[in-house]
Formats: structure tokens, C-alpha cells, sequence
């Protein structure tokens, strides 16, 4: 197991983060929330950040507190926040890097960079938010590391840009000795990239499923207050009330789609499902 | 051949992945013994979880489509074209099966039936 | 340890003009003939200072966040800033001191090997400075560890004034006659040994603070 939490517990204030997750070997797994639910302090924790109240955290099946400087050499991190000084430039990135990480490759990283646009000698607080989340990603990806951990890395970026990071993101899994953990707020970004997800809320892991499943078995159905009446609601998760009568969760839309075709039905998409797990009612 | 997703469709992606191979084989596009992409290749290609593509590579596995060699990707196995076929052909006699059934527990007589089949072939 | 030294030696290129004035400014009090040894201890203790600014450069911005996601341990933090104010302080101390000696030799004046022993001296004091502000700033942060210090400091500079001022008036002559009669070889074997020890203890009680640090 790449990265494995179990029940941890952490409380600021009001807010308490209770959760268990686990990177698997090869896996690109995503805990997408909203602002506030929690995603933050779960990556903190997993970087040894911050202290635990409760719980266990383990990188490479060893105790965060075991791991060697040359484990932490094979760990790439992208934080929302938080990067290199402003006042570095991306040359002075680069060498730093390398005297951090025995495996950097900087001349790979600054061809990268350049390609990209990115203006090596100028400061980092000179340049767009664009182009200091692309130089953290490809710094994060330049090192040969076996876990990526990225918090939000696509925050702020227009739809562009986002799509070019995550092609990077994909081509960096391709030779298959790595995983990553990635963190948004943008469960497109994630579905069209992430073999599971985690959807985290309050605090709370309210659903881990494949996304393979949630996109696929995953669905909505529109019902009439009378069709809910007649409805087999084994399979149904969650309901709202709707000015038409009901939408309804379910994890097995393929079940709905044989027994009562003359339902209306969509496809789920992660939005709807982490809507209708927060929002909606439970039967 | 190129693999084309709909995401928009109810058809989970898998099943479409599965199909567009097995159509593949049958038309001619793939040929025996091909090496298919790896999964992450296609994955990053299609934009999708590797873990979807992982499940059609099983299962067209398991059906016998493609072989595994661990180290070297994923073939097109050899008679898949034959076995592709014989499939369908399976396929065919079932629904013209169950369509004979339907006629006769309607009243129609084999006779009418067998007119009706050589109109249709005739169309 | 060395990715944090170079990252605090390429932050120190934004303060160039700094650097430049300073050196500008301790040629010309040597020139205009200021006390030689003064101008050597407030130069070395500028410079040590600049282990403070790169304290402020990690904590801004939640820079510390991301800092410690890279492959270093609480403890080669701590260490590196003790070497940083090392490195840069005596840096400046081995220019101006040479500066100092030839400025002295040009005046066709004697006593190098006096001015040496003495600058050597205020190198370890200087040490010994590091030893207090590398832990307060490290504990309080920039601003509050400012206000801290000079609290600190004043402190130091009121005790030692009540104590004077004390002795003055119980008449208690016999600490300055002791201190008269104490040959400098002790005091001046001392000095680096209590620094070292300072610095050491000092050292150990911010691994201590980074330790409980949470960010």
C-alpha cells in the first residue's frame, strides 16, 4: 500500500476530520469535497504536517516517522498555498531540486518549463497563477517519485490549462511503478482521470467508490410521486424532493433500466452523486 | 484502429471499449496476433480510468479475444476472428429462434412463417 | 542540508543592495579611522542577522507548509540556520577584519596580532548572539520575534545596568579589581567555550520548537 490511513481523527475548533483511506499500488485515486470538507487537513496529515489526535498514517507501509530521507525522495508534492519562496526564480528552483533530490532531472525540467512558456529567470510572485501551478506540477514530476500527493494542483486554472496539467498527469503514470493521490474541487478533472474516488464531506468519507462503477452503475431517476409509490427501492441510496415529485440515487441504474425502462434516467456524473449523497434524504 | 468513447451514452464505458474490439476483430481492423496499447496508453489516449480499460482488457480476456504476455502487453489472440464469428452466428440462430416462437404462439403457421422469411431476404 | 543553504544563499541575492551598502559603509567608518574592533563586531553581528531575514522568507506566505513536504527532518532545519548565520557572518567578519588589519598596517600602525585576538573574540560573541535570537525568532515568528528580542535585550542591558549601578553604590570595588586582575588568557579561553556551549544548547532547544511545530 502506497498510502494508507486508518481512522484518523483530527479536531480544529469545531471541525473534525474522521476518515480512513487507502492509495493502492498503480492507482490514481481522487478525494474530491468542497472548500472546507476537509481535503486539506487529510493531506496534511498524510505529509506529516500536522499531529493526529487519533490513528495511524503509513507511506510505503512504513509509519510516516520511519521513512528514511530517501523514501521522502521518491514523494512528489504539489500543496494549493504553499510552494517555494516568491523569491526564487525557476532557475533557482530547479537547483535547489537537485541538491533535494538525488533523481532530479533538471535539464528535463527547465525543457519542460521553456516549452511550457514559463520564464526561467523571473521571480515566482511575477508570474500568473497559471504558470506557478505548472511549474510546482512539473517540479513535483521531475524527480521520478513513486507517490505524487497533489492538493488541488488545478485550482485556478481556466479549462486549458487544467486540460494540459492532466495530460502531464497521465503521461507521468504511463511506465506504471507509480500513484498518485490527487485532491479537487472539479470532479470533471477527476473523473476523466481517477480509477477511484473518495468523496469527502464535514470531515467525513461519505462514498469510495471506482469511478469506472460511479460513472457507469450510478444513476439518477426522475420519478412521479405516484411512480415512487410502485418503485422497488432496494437500490435506491438517497432522495430529494423535487417540484416533479422525486430524484432518486441509485447505485445499480442498470437493475432500473430492465425492471422499469419507462423511467427517466441519466447517467450519473460525480456532481450529481456527491449532491445527492450530502443533500439528499436517506430512505 | 481508433477506439471512440461517448461519455454521454448509458452504455458504461467498459462495454464500449469491449465492443468497438470485438467489432474491430470481426471487420477485419484488428488484425490477429496485434499488440493492443498498454492500459495506461489507452487510458491517457481516451481520457478515462485505467481501471475501466483494465476491465474490458479482462474480460475480452476471459472471453478469449486477447491474450495477456506479462511484460509485453496485451494480442489479439489467434482464431479470433473465427470465434468472433461463430458467436454471432450463435446469436443469429437464437433470434431467429425466438422470432419463429413468437410467430407461432400468435397462430401463424409455418408455412406463412417461412413466406415471411424469404420476403424479408428478398428486401 | 545543503538544497536549504543554497536556497537561503539565492533568497540572499534579493538583498544585494543591502549587502553592497553595508560593505560601502563599514570601508568608510575603517577609513575615516573608527574604532577598528567596533566596526568588526557590528558588521559580523549585522550579517548573523541574516539568518533572521531567512527565517521570515520560510515563514512567509505559509511557505513552511510546503517546505517540509520536501526531504528534510525538523532537526537539518534547525542545524542549517545556525550554519547559514555562520557562513554569512563570518564572511563578512573575514573581509572586513583583513580590511581592518591592512587599513591598520597602511597606517603604519602596530598591534595586528592585538587587533586580531580581539576580532576574534567578537566572532565568538557573535555566536553567542546567534545562540539567543535563532530560537526566538524560530519560537514567536518575524514580528512578535522582534518585539521579543529587543525586549530581551533590554532586559540584558537593564540587569547589567542595575548591577553596576548596584555595586557602585555598596561600593562593592571588588569586582572591578577582580576583573582587573583576571589575565586575559582565561577570559579569552573562555569565551569561545561558552558560545560553543550557547550555541549548542541552543541548537538543541529549536530542534525542540520545530519539533512541536504543526503547520
Amino acid at each position: 500500500m502506497l498510502l494508507e490511513m486508518e481512522n484518523i481523527q483530527k479536531t480544529y475548533g469545531d471541525f473534525t476530520l474522521n476518515c480512513s483511506l487507502k492509495l493502492q499500488p498503480g492507482y490514481i485515486t481522487g478525494l474530491i469535497g468542497t472548500n472546507g470538507a476537509g481535503k486539506t487537513t487529510l493531506f496534511k496529515s498524510a505529509l506529516g504536517l500536522i499531529t493526529l489526535d487519533q490513528g495511524e498514517v503509513k507511506i510505503f507501509d512504513r509509519p510516516f516517522s520511519q521513512l528514511s530521507l530517501k523514501d521522502r525522495q521518491d514523494m512528489g508534492v504539489v500543496l494549493a498555498d504553499s510552494g517555494f519562496s516568491g523569491y526564487l526564480t525557476i532557475q533557482d528552483i530547479a537547483r535547489i531540486m537537485k541538491n533535494m533530490y538525488q533523481l532530479f532531472d533538471q535539464d528535463g525540467f527547465i525543457k519542460k518549463c521553456r516549452e511550457s512558456g514559463l520564464p526561467l529567470n523571473k521571480r515566482g510572485k511575477e508570474l500568473s497563477a497559471g504558470m506557478k501551478a505548472k511549474v510546482k506540477v512539473l517540479a513535483a514530476i521531475s524527480h521520478e517519485a513513486k507517490l505524487l500527493i497533489l492538493d488541488e494542483p488545478t485550482a485556478g486554472l481556466d479549462v486549458l490549462a487544467r486540460e494540459e496539467l492532466l495530460d502531464s498527469i497521465r503521461e507521468y503514470m504511463e511506465p506504471g511503478d507509480r500513484s498518485i493521490l490527487i485532491s479537487s474541487h472539479i470532479s470533471t478533472d477527476l473523473e476523466q482521470l481517477c480509477d477511484d474516488l473518495y468523496l469527502i464531506d464535514h470531515g467525513n468519507i461519505i462514498l469510495h467508490e471506482e469511478t469506472d462503477v460511479l460513472l457507469g452503475s450510478y444513476g439518477l431517476l426522475k420519478v412521479t410521486e405516484e411512480q415512487i409509490q410502485k418503485l422497488d427501492k432496494r437500490y435506491i441510496l438517497r432522495r430529494k424532493k423535487e417540484a416533479y415529485g422525486y430524484r432518486l440515487l441509485t447505485d445499480k441504474i442498470g437493475f432500473y433500466r430492465e425492471s422499469q425502462p419507462d423511467i427517466i434516467m441519466e447517467k450519473g456524473s460525480v456532481d450529481e452523486v456527491i449532491t445527492m449523497m450530502i443533500r439528499g434524504e436517506r430512505l | 484502429m481508433k477506439i471512440i468513447i461517448n461519455n454521454s451514452s448509458m452504455q458504461p464505458l467498459y462495454d464500449q471499449i469491449t465492443e468497438q474490439i470485438k467489432s474491430g476483430v470481426m471487420q477485419g481492423t484488428l488484425k490477429e496476433g496485434e499488440n493492443l496499447p498498454s492500459v495506461r496508453t489507452l487510458a491517457k489516449e481516451l481520457r478515462i480510468s485505467a481501471l475501466t480499460v483494465k476491465k474490458s482488457y479482462d474480460i475480452l480476456e476471459q472471453e478469449g479475444f486477447i491474450v495477456t504476455v506479462h511484460g509485453k502487453g496485451s494480442f489479439i489472440a489467434y482464431a479470433s476472428q473465427e470465434f468472433m464469428l461463430e458467436e454471432k452466428k450463435k446469436e443469429v440462430e437464437a433470434e431467429l429462434e425466438s422470432a419463429i416462437r413468437k410467430g407461432r404462439s400468435c397462430g401463424m403457421k409455418d408455412e406463412e412463417l417461412t413466406d415471411l422469411f424469404y420476403l424479408i431476404l428478398e428486401d | 542540508m545543503k538544497g536549504l543553504l543554497l536556497k537561503d544563499l539565492l533568497l540572499l541575492k534579493n538583498q544585494q543592495r543591502f549587502f553592497l551598502l553595508f560593505f560601502l559603509m563599514s570601508a568608510g567608518m575603517l577609513l575615516a579611522d573608527f574604532n577598528s574592533v567596533f566596526v568588526i563586531n557590528y558588521v559580523t553581528m549585522i550579517f548573523s542577522l541574516f539568518t533572521l531575514s531567512s527565517i521570515s522568507y520560510d515563514e512567509f506566505d505559509n511557505g513552511y507548509t510546503f517546505l517540509f513536504t520536501l526531504p528534510i527532518t525538523r532537526n537539518q532545519y534547525a542545524a542549517e540556520k545556525y550554519v547559514f548565520g555562520v557562513v554569512t557572518g563570518g564572511f563578512a567578519w573575514i573581509v572586513v577584519t583583513i580590511f581592518a588589519v591592512a587599513m591598520n598596517f597602511f597606517r603604519g600602525r602596530a598591534g595586528a596580532g592585538e587587533l586580531v585576538g580581539m576580532a576574534f573574540l567578537y566572532l565568538f560573541i557573535s555566536l553567542l548572539f546567534l545562540a539567543v535570537v535563532v530560537p526566538v525568532q524560530l519560537k514567536f515568528g518575524a514580528e512578535k520575534g522582534r518585539i521579543v528580542l529587543i525586549c530581551i535585550i533590554g532586559a540584558i542591558f537593564a540587569a547589567g545596568f542595575v548591577m553596576i549601578k548596584a555595586a557602585k553604590t555598596l561600593q562593592l570595588d571588588f569586582l572591578s579589581t577582580a576583573a582587573a586582575s583576571l589575565s586575559p588568557g582565561p577570559v579569552r579561553a573562555a569565551v569561545p567555550l561558552i558560545s560553543l556551549a550557547a550555541v549548542f544548547g541552543s541548537y538543541l532547544i529549536s530542534v525542540n520548537i520545530m519539533k512541536k511545530k504543526q503547520f
